[in-house]
């Protein structure tokens, strides 16, 4: 990090703006701490404190990943639209928590591939295994079967040993889930192509 | 302190600053006049900077940045203002057989708008054999097979061979009430005509767009347009045609440009995700509503009332079918069963389609169905709207540019035919009052406007609408004294029947 953006002391703002002025006769004690221009100067570097520590912290709220002031996180939440359909925003979620959904819906932006699947299902603490319908349509078959043609490359099957208590066979069908799993299956469903049909076992 | 602790004036960091200063210094530095003043001008410096600040943290957010900064957060996702577009559409011109008009010839409406032809034309004379026509009162109806491409407005030659012969005539003037349909008033037997009909006119349907953009460049059909330069052998006079002069829109205010914007980032965007999908509809001026139907398990049925087959391709008969090309259906309960297949089906209208099958197989009985997936795994039905046209329903030249738009960025792994834009089938809903209370004109108005808005902003596409969310729209209408109505419907009187590929529109609205 830039020193820009370190927080300085009341000292330091005062020897900075001591240093603009000249080096002559008239202004000799400017460095000196029992001086009145020092004085006078260490009067004026507080409110230049007050200015620069508010750039400071700025600069740390501009990024979620730092972010700390509750008005900036209102607008972050704001800006990627939650409170909504998946992310809620009450006042039971602490400061981190709500932080932490910020970050996800953000993480979840630009999700391609299946790893990126993954690793988001990972962000929210959960371990999935992910198949395409081409891959369980066809013998050996496992469970879900999924009797489709030519569609089955279009179906995701979403698994996990986290969905449930058991996570083996016999599965429970439909499957409903809760929590964490209820927020990555809505993530899932509205980051998936469009084309695509999900299936949650 | 305002928002972002920006102090709320300047003496604000004046008293601090002096009383900084003044507790460092022992109040001596204070007692300087001068030094005073000094202070007085850093700190409305400082406050200069701390504004600054503030609106530097302001424009960086989407919900707090003014209109002139939207662009700075839609550019990066690729979301710039909709410009204004041109409006567009067919002309009917009259003339001599053969006169030809060329491409870029001018044509102006009577407020001053200019248009001009896209293409080159040519005068034709028509002969066609009319389906119907039919006298009511001295109302006159010419109903024919296929669309005739007139306008209201224009004048056609002749009819000629009726019997009886009062509905024979010369040099009429005529109005368009549907794609295959004229009217005329002439006084005479009621009923209908027979005999050899000939109805002969000489016609050139010719594409227009206005030259300048803007959603006041739109014309209804029948308007009267005048060519700016005569050519020979074609009238002056020429009518814009049935389906009138669409698409042009104003530029995008920035409520909407910004809503674009917010949508985008609010919703997680991922490659042909829904709301890359809307995000991408939406680029193209005019379209404000995009529903999307992803593939679902769940199964629909309709009744296929009749089967005919030619050679080897079977034609099913059934009533807005709503299905698209493309679609796989699986008919079931015809004899013989040669006709019971799972196959891919070609729309033929909103009526017909058709599917190959095997050997040559009697036409089939029995109670028919066809079963299918409203949207099948692989693809995507797109139905769009335009809620600030008079129109919403999109007409097919808007629809090929929303799909030309997804289809520069459709995945590879995915066949075109399986990318469905769709506009909906409009289902006006109408509402009759059997009472009104205050019934007047302002409440009326409002009522009117209320009902227009929710047709234009809450219902859905394949989703009926509630009579209580109806009868709701109403009782929440506020005329401009600030009174509510107190009202009873005659109709409806349930909940609308709003099939897959329909919406609702505002019907006709009869007040007591």
């Amino acid at each position: 990090m830039k020193d820009e953006f370190n927080i300085k002391t009341v000292q330091e703002h005062t020897i900075i703006a001591a240093s603009f002025l000249p080096n002559d006769n008239l202004h000799f004690a400017k460095n000196y701490a029992n001086s009145d221009l020092y004085k006078f100067l260490k009067g004026m570097a507080k409110n230049f404190k007050d200015l620069d520590d508010l750039f400071s912290k700025d600069w740390n709220n501009m990024s979620i990943l730092t972010c700390d002031n509750e008005e900036f996180l209102s607008l972050w939440e704001s800006s990627v639209g939650i409170p909504d359909n998946i992310f809620k925003q009450t006042n039971s979620l602490s400061f981190e928590q709500r932080r932490n959904q910020v970050l996800t819906k953000l993480t979840s932006l630009g999700v391609l591939t299946l790893e990126d699947m993954k690793a988001l299902a990972n962000l929210l603490g959960l371990t999935v295994t992910i198949k395409t319908g081409e891959e369980i349509a066809y013998p050996p078959y496992d469970v879900p079967f999924i009797p489709i043609g030519e569609g089955a490359k279009f179906i995701l099957v979403i698994s996990s040993k986290d969905f449930n208590d058991t996570g083996y066979p016999p599965y429970d069908v439909p499957f409903t889930p809760t929590g964490s799993e209820s927020l990555l299956i809505d993530l899932f469903q509205s980051i998936k192509p469009a084309n695509t049909l999900l299936i949650v076992t | 302190m305002a928002e972002f602790n920006t102090p709320d004036s300047r003496l604000d960091i004046y008293n601090k600053m002096q009383a900084d200063v003044s507790i460092e210094t022992d109040g001596e530095a204070l007692k300087v006049d001068s030094v005073k003043t000094m202070l007085g001008a850093i700190s409305a410096r400082l406050y200069d900077l701390y504004r600054k600040r503030l609106n530097i943290n302001k424009q960086s957010f989407l919900p707090t940045c003014d209109d002139e900064y939207l662009s700075v957060h839609g550019e990066p996702y690729q979301i710039t203002l909709n410009p204004a577009t041109p409006s567009e559409g067919y002309v009917v011109f009259g003339g001599s057989n053969g006169a030809t008009i060329s491409a870029s010839s001018s044509i102006q409406s009577a407020t001053g708008l200019i248009f001009t032809t896209q293409t080159d034309g040519t005068i034709a004379l028509q002969q066609v054999t009319p389906a119907s026509i039919s006298r009511s009162g001295t109302l006159v109806t010419v109903s024919f097979s296929t669309p005739h491409n007139l306008a209201s407005g224009f004048t056609i030659d002749s009819i000629t061979g009726c019997t009886p012969d009062d509905f024979n005539i010369t040099n009429q003037v005529i109005t368009v009430n549907a794609a295959t349909s004229i009217q005329f008033n002439k006084a005479g037997t009621q009923g209908n005509a027979s005999g050899t009909i000939i109805v002969q006119w000489k016609s050139a349907l010719i594409k227009v767009q206005s030259s300048t953009a803007g959603i006041a460049t739109n014309l209804n059909h029948g308007t009267l347009l005048k060519l700016s330069e005569a050519i020979v052998d074609v009238n002056t006079n020429c009518y814009v045609d049935y389906s009138g002069l669409t698409n042009g829109t104003d530029v995008e205010d920035a409520v909407s440009y910004r809503q674009r914007i917010k949508d985008r980032m609010a919703n997680p965007v991922a490659y042909f995700n829904n709301a890359f999908i809307e995000s991408e509809c939406k680029k193209i001026s005019g379209i404000t509503r995009v529903q999307i139907f992803n593939p679902t398990t769940t199964t629909a049925q309709i009744a296929i009332s009749s089967i005919t087959r030619y050679d080897n391709v079977a034609i099913a008969t059934s009533n807005n079918h709503g299905l698209l090309d493309n679609t796989t259906i699986i008919v079931s309960g015809a004899n013989p069963v040669a006709y019971n297949l799972q196959t891919k089906i070609i729309v033929l209208d909103t009526n017909r389609f058709a599917y190959k099958v095997a050997g040559t197989p009697a036409n089939p009985t029995g109670t028919i169905i066809a079963s299918f997936s409203y949207v099948q795994p692989g693809q995507v039905r797109i139905g769009i709207l335009r809620d600030d046209d008079a129109s919403i329903i999109p007409s097919s030249t808007e629809i090929e540019k929303v799909k030309n738009k997804l289809l520069e960025k459709l995945p590879s792994n995915m066949d075109s035919t399986d990318l469905l834009v769709f506009s909906p089938i409009a289902v006006p809903q109408n509402f009759t009052f059997s009472y009104l209370y205050p019934n007047t004109t302002a409440m009326k108005t409002a009522i009117s406007s209320s009902l227009d808005n929710y047709f234009r902003s809450k219902n859905k596409i394949g989703v009926n609408d509630k009579l209580a969310s109806l009868k709701a729209v109403i009782e929440n209408t506020f005329d401009p004294t600030g009174k509510k109505p107190d009202f009873t419907l005659s109709s409806p009187t349930q909940d609308n029947s709003i099939g897959l590929n329909q919406i609702s529109t505002l019907g006709t609205i009869t007040y007591p």
